[in-house]
C-alpha cells in the first residue's frame, strides 16, 4: 500500500506526461466528450497531440457546436460553418466512425457541399450517420441515394430529408434505422415501391413521414419497432422476435377492416414486453366491433402506456379492457387521458 | 442451472491487484467488471482472479464505485432517487487528483466498467476544454516539443479553432 501511494505521489509532483501515453481509443472518447472546436484546440498541445485530432474518427456538428458565444462572439458564424466543415474533413486522416450533422445549421445553398460530405463519408466506413434538423421551419436537403449503398452503416438515423430510393437495397449491417419529418418519392415513375433489405435491423422508427408506402422495408429481425403519425403498414413489420411496439395516429383514422384486430396483433407478438399506444389507435383496433372473444395472451407484457385515451369512446375503452385482460403479468400501466 | 442460482446469492470473489493486495468482492459488485461478468457467464470463473495493470490505490477506489452503483441500482429506491443518488455520488468521487484521474480512466477501460469509463473520460474532456492550452500542459506534464515556427503552422492550420 505505501509504495502504491508514494509512486502516485511522484507522479503528482509532475514528471510523467500519463495522458499523453493513453491508448489511442481512450484519447477518441475524450475527444468525443468535447466540441470539435475544443477537441481540434488540443493539436497544439504537442507533436503527439497534433495527429490525435485530425484522426479522430468521430466527428459532431450540433447546436453545441455551432452555438459557442465566447466574449459576446459566436465562434462559428453560420456563412462559415460549410467551410469550416470542409477544412475539417479535407484534414482528415483514416475513417470516420460516426458523424452527426444538424442540418438546420447549413445554408440550404449550400446543400451541394453537404452531398460532397455523404459522398466522402460513404466511401470512408462510416458506421454511424445522423442528419438531423432541430429548426421548424427550412428547406429539406434531398439525400443522395449512395448513403443508402454505404455497407458499413449500422446506425442511420434521418431528418426533414427527401429520399428517392433506389428499386432495390441491401444494408447486411445496419441494426437501427429511423426516420423523422421525412419525404419518401417513387424511384419509377410508374410509382413501384423501393424494398430495403436490411436482415440485421433491430430497431426502426418512423415518426411524421411522407409517403413511407414507396419503401419497403423488409425487417426480420427486429425487436423494436414505433410508428407515430405516419401511414405506415405496420402489419408488415410484426415478427415473433419484436419486444417493443410504439404505435400513435395522433389523429382520427377511419377503420376500414370492420372486426377487432387487437387479437391478431397480439398473437403476431408472441415475445412482446412493451407496448405504448394513442386512443386513435386503439380505436382503430377496435374497427368498430367489441370482440367477442378474449384476445390472445400476452404473457411478457409488463409494461402499457396508453396516451392520449378517451374515456368516452367506447371503442376505446373496449379495447383497453381487452388488453388488460390478456396480459396477466403487466407490472407498469401508464395512462395518459384526454378530457 | 438451477443448483448454480443457488450458490450465486453469496458468492464472493478474490481479485488480486498488480502490487499483491488482494480485496475480496462479492458477485454483485465483481459483475460490474465486464471482464469478470464474461468470465462467469462463460463459465470459466475461478474464485481467485489476478488484475495485472491495476495498482491496489486505484483497484480499492474501483471497488468502492462498484459497490455503491451495485447497492444503488439494487436498493429497491425508485429510479429517479437511484439516479439523483448516483449522480451525486459519481460527482463526489471525480473529485481527485488528475494523475488518479488518469489511472482510473485505464483501469475502466482495462476492466470494461463502461459507467465508470464514461465518467472519467467526460471528467478528463472538461478538464481540458475549461483550460487554456498552456494550463492543460501544465496540469497534466505534457511538454510543448514544437518549435515556434511549428506552433505558428498549427495554428495557421487550425486557425477555425483559435479565434
Amino acid at each position: 500500500m505505501t509504495n502504491c501511494r508514494s509512486k502516485c505521489m511522484m507522479a503528482s509532483e509532475g514528471l510523467e506526461d500519463r495522458i499523453s501515453n493513453l491508448p489511442s481509443e481512450i484519447i477518441d472518447r475524450i475527444l468525443e466528450c468535447m466540441s470539435v472546436r475544443d477537441a481540434a484546440r488540443t493539436s497544439i498541445l504537442s507533436r503527439k497531440w497534433r495527429d490525435f485530432w485530425p484522426m479522430h474518427s468521430k466527428l459532431i456538428f450540433d447546436e453545441h457546436t455551432f452555438r459557442v458565444i465566447r466574449h459576446g462572439v459566436l465562434l462559428m458564424p453560420d456563412n462559415q460553418i460549410d467551410k469550416i466543415i470542409n477544412k475539417i474533413l479535407l484534414q482528415h486522416m483514416g475513417p470516420i466512425v460516426k458523424f452527426l450533422l444538424d442540418l438546420s445549421y447549413i445554408n440550404s445553398a449550400r446543400y451541394s457541399d453537404v452531398d460532397q460530405w455523404m459522398f466522402f463519408l460513404s466511401r470512408n466506413g462510416v458506421q454511424e450517420l445522423s442528419l438531423l434538423y432541430s429548426k421548424l421551419t427550412g428547406k429539406s436537403y434531398r439525400l443522395p441515394s449512395y448513403v443508402f449503398t454505404s455497407s458499413s452503416l449500422e446506425h442511420l438515423a434521418l431528418h426533414k430529408v427527401i429520399i428517392k430510393p433506389l428499386a432495390c437495397i441491401f444494408m447486411g449491417n445496419l441494426t437501427s434505422l429511423s426516420f423523422k419529418n421525412v419525404k419518401f418519392e417513387s424511384s419509377s415513375s410508374e410509382g413501384y415501391s423501393s424494398c430495403l433489405r436490411t436482415p440485421q435491423l433491430k430497431r426502426l422508427s418512423i415518426e411524421i413521414c411522407n409517403g413511407i408506402h414507396h419503401l419497403e422495408i423488409v425487417a426480420r429481425s427486429l425487436e423494436v419497432l414505433t410508428i407515430y403519425s405516419s401511414a405506415a403498414r405496420f402489419i408488415g413489420f410484426l415478427n415473433p422476435n419484436i419486444k417493443e411496439f410504439n404505435f400513435a395516429w395522433c389523429r382520427e383514422v377511419p377503420t376500414k377492416h370492420g372486426f377487432h384486430l387487437l387479437s391478431r396483433l397480439l398473437a403476431k407478438l408472441p415475445k412482446i414486453q412493451i407496448l405504448r399506444f394513442d386512443g386513435f389507435f386503439l380505436k382503430y383496433l377496435a374497427g368498430g366491433h367489441t370482440p367477442s372473444e378474449l384476445p390472445r395472451t400476452a404473457e411478457c407484457l409488463e409494461y402499457l402506456k396508453l396516451d392520449d385515451l378517451n374515456f368516452k369512446d367506447l371503442d376505446q375503452i373496449a379495447t383497453v379492457i381487452s388488453l388488460l385482460q390478456s396480459c396477466p403479468n403487466l407490472c407498469i400501466l401508464d395512462l395518459k387521458v384526454r378530457w | 442451472m438451477s443448483s448454480s442460482t443457488e450458490l450465486t446469492e453469496k458468492k464472493v470473489f478474490l481479485l488480486k491487484s498488480l502490487d499483491g493486495v488482494i480485496f475480496e468482492v462479492e458477485e454483485s459488485v465483481a459483475v460490474q467488471l465486464e471482464v469478470i461478468r464474461e468470465l462467469i457467464e462463460g463459465d470459466c470463473a475461478r474464485p481467485f482472479i489476478s488484475l495485472y495493470n491495476v495498482t491496489s490505490e486505484i483497484l480499492a477506489l474501483v471497488i468502492e464505485y462498484c459497490k455503491h452503483h451495485a447497492e444503488t441500482c439494487s436498493g429497491g429506491t425508485s429510479a429517479t432517487i437511484a439516479d439523483e443518488d448516483l449522480k451525486t455520488f459519481d460527482n463526489e468521487f471525480m473529485n481527485v487528483d488528475e494523475n488518479i484521474l488518469l489511472e482510473l480512466c485505464s483501469a475502466a477501460d482495462y476492466l470494461d466498467i463502461k459507467s465508470l469509463f464514461e465518467l472519467t473520460c467526460r471528467t478528463l474532456a472538461s478538464l481540458i476544454k475549461d483550460r487554456t492550452i498552456i494550463e492543460v500542459r501544465k496540469m497534466f506534464n505534457v511538454e510543448n516539443d514544437f518549435s515556434v515556427v511549428e506552433e505558428k503552422a498549427v495554428r495557421k492550420e487550425f486557425a477555425w479553432a483559435f479565434k
